[in-house]
């Protein structure tokens, strides 16, 4: 898939996720004296977006911290509620989703969190975590044990981890395993769509590989599409068939990676390219 | 500015490196039986005014060796042998209050995250003029005037107002700075610098980058530079240290390294880092894990992880390589680096 990622991205795949002028704003905390003496001040996070997912890829979102696109990325999977604009999911508009499909849509949109530790908890087992997630999939239908079982078997076959680790702590796992759990836990609603939100910045070089493969191993067998929430370009370069640059909550650049990163045309792009460590080459911007 | 670099002044060559690590172990637990090694057996040498590269995988013991130079290292952790001559003084043997003297004054850390670093009850400039009265007996507006001084140096605009200025009300990037600034303010001999941009931006990343290497050009500050990434070592050190478990694996000047890698943890590792070149397929990566702490192979701890490894690898513990040609200080503890 990826020697013909770059032809495939030319041919317009339909969008899972529309985004229609999104908007997330803040209102500023004022102290009690200012509460009477000055306006309410309000500061957009996400400022106008209009994005269109395509089904079966990964797009990835870059930019700064701060920049918005984390919240973004919480707005996809509704875990914040825009200010204004609307959000289309399969064409429907999300805010209005009848309950029984409000639901449905929880399942089908997962996300992955950059930090592995904080977001798993400390006092359950590998096994109790994974098996709540799929539990929480069939509370309508209810679910045999022995199926969670094998269920989890083949979500710990799929993320490429040993089954022994299911009997383990968070604490007692690798931060790379750990990230593999959040992918599996995500993994075990059976989703459409994938936020992964940094999903390798808090791992160790050696390691970023095997997540990054690991997403695209899932984008290529189970056709999942991936949103990859990102400041590294090369990672994002690597796998992303489109990806969007965000500035101060908008986006200033978006097409196929080679287009966007090749000849950039915003100068922040432009910035974010000239900050990659680059090694020995990267010597003479000190000299 | 000027000021500073006047008081440290031409920096003269001597034949004992600034900072000499020999055979140091760094050990968890005290008992015999639930004793680990965490860091086993570390040379390193930094002279003045040179910047190092200290490279590894988290739990490799590049923080625990800094911690040890710094005589900082968390409770349970001890230097069980080895010596740490800094300036023609033995630091291990030192009575803490001798330590206590020289930390900030002749060696300084900056740490992964300035904000738990800093004081969050104390004004920036206050804690940086708090530091310079302990170890320098210079009046109050010479103290302030220093502090200023210091904070235009390491990039801060307007730094008379954001003295005043409390840690929470800065951004990452300027966290790390006045933590630099807080490092440097005593014009130490050697900075320590522990993972400084891991938790910053890219653009946030190359600026910092870009502070400490004037700060090595402009003062003479001989920097150890802790990271897991060789690229963003190479751009600003002179030679750099690669560590795997506890141990350094291979040493010599970056281009080396990079050109000429000898062990094959080096060449994998070089591999692993992402870079913008438009190459598909799945990325490289280092199988396994590294081995746990106080579970050490008999042969060479990355044997199992190791695309080169030989059966004699996993059985019998490498050699020291050195490149023959001695001057160039290239090492490596490898079966096939000759």
């Amino acid at each position: 898939m990826n020697a013909i990622a770059p032809a495939l991205a030319a041919i317009k795949a339909p969008p899972l996720c529309e985004l229609h002028d999104i908007r997330k704003e803040y209102v500023l905390r004022r102290g009690l004296l200012e509460r009477f003496t000055r306006p309410e001040r309000r500061v957009a996070a996400v400022d106008g977006v209009s994005l269109a997912i395509p089904q079966g890829r990964i797009f990835g979102l870059v930019g700064e911290s701060g920049c918005g696109k984390s919240t973004l990325g919480q707005i996809m999977v509704r875990l914040i509620e825009p200010t204004s604009g609307t959000l289309l999911y399969r064409g429907n508009d999300v805010s209005r989703l009848p309950p029984e499909e409000r639901h449905s849509f929880r399942h089908r949109v997962q996300m992955v969190f950059q930090d592995t530790s904080s977001s798993l908890n400390p006092r359950k087992r590998i096994r109790r975590a994974l098996g709540e997630a799929i539990r929480a999939r069939e509370v309508s239908n209810g679910i045999k044990t022995p199926v969670v079982q094998a269920e989890m078997t083949e979500l710990m076959r799929q993320v490429g981890l040993d089954v022994a680790l299911l009997g383990r702590f968070p604490h007692e796992l690798s931060g790379g395993q750990r990230q593999r759990i959040g992918i599996a836990r995500a993994l075990a609603m059976k989703p459409e769509l994938l936020i992964a939100d940094e999903p390798v910045s808090s791992l160790d070089v050696s390691l970023q590989g095997q997540i990054i493969n690991l997403l695209q191993d899932l984008n290529d067998r189970l056709n999942l599409t991936i949103v990859l929430v990102s400041h590294d370009l090369a990672v994002v370069a690597r796998i992303c068939a489109e990806i969007a640059v965000m500035k101060e909550g908008k986006i200033v650049e978006q097409g196929p990676p080679r287009t966007v990163l090749g000849a950039p045309s915003h100068a922040y792009t432009r910035t974010l390219l000239s900050s990659i460590p680059r090694g020995l080459v990267g010597r003479s911007r000190y000299r | 500015m000027s000021d500073v670099v006047a008081a440290i002044g031409p920096i003269a060559p001597r034949p004992e490196p600034l900072l000499r690590v020999d055979g140091l172990w760094v050990t968890f637990g005290a008992r015999p039986e639930n004793k680990r090694d965490a860091v086993r057996n570390v040379d390193l040498r930094v002279e003045s005014g040179e910047v190092i590269g200290l490279v590894g995988e988290s739990g490799s013991g590049k923080s625990l060796t800094a911690l040890a130079v710094m005589q900082l290292l968390p409770p349970g952790a001890r230097a069980t042998s080895g010596r740490i001559m800094f300036d023609g003084i033995d630091l291990l043997a030192l009575k803490r209050r001798a330590m206590n003297e020289r930390r900030g004054r002749d060696i300084a850390m900056i740490f992964q995250d300035p904000l738990t670093a800093l004081n969050p009850t104390i004004p920036i400039g206050r804690q940086i003029y708090d530091c310079i009265r302990t170890h320098d007996d210079i009046g109050r507006q010479a103290g302030i005037a220093r502090v200023e001084e210091l904070l235009e140096l390491v990039g801060i605009p307007h730094p008379h107002e954001r003295a005043r200025a409390y840690a929470h009300e800065l951004s990452g990037g300027m966290r790390q700075r006045v933590m630099t600034a807080l490092a440097i303010a005593c014009r130490p001999k050697l900075l320590i610098a522990d993972e400084p941009t891991t938790a910053l931006d890219v653009t946030v990343q190359a600026q910092i980058m870009k502070m400490l290497d004037r700060i090595r050009r402009e003062l003479g500050i001989a920097v150890l530079f802790i990271s897991h990434n060789l690229d963003l070592v190479s751009e600003i050190c002179d030679r750099t240290y690669v560590m795997y478990a506890g141990s350094i694996v291979e040493s010599g000047a970056v281009e080396t390294l990079f050109d000429a890698p000898r062990h094959p943890y080096t060449r994998q590792l070089l591999r692993c880092i992402p870079r913008l070149d438009w190459t598909v397929g799945p990325m490289s990566t280092i199988p396994g894990l590294p081995p746990r702490l106080g579970t050490l192979p008999p042969g060479c701890p990355f044997a199992p992880r190791c695309e080169a490894a030989e059966p004699r690898c996993s059985d019998e513990k490498p050699p020291i390589w050195r490149e023959p040609a001695s001057g160039s200080g290239h090492m490596a503890v490898c079966w096939r680096a000759a």
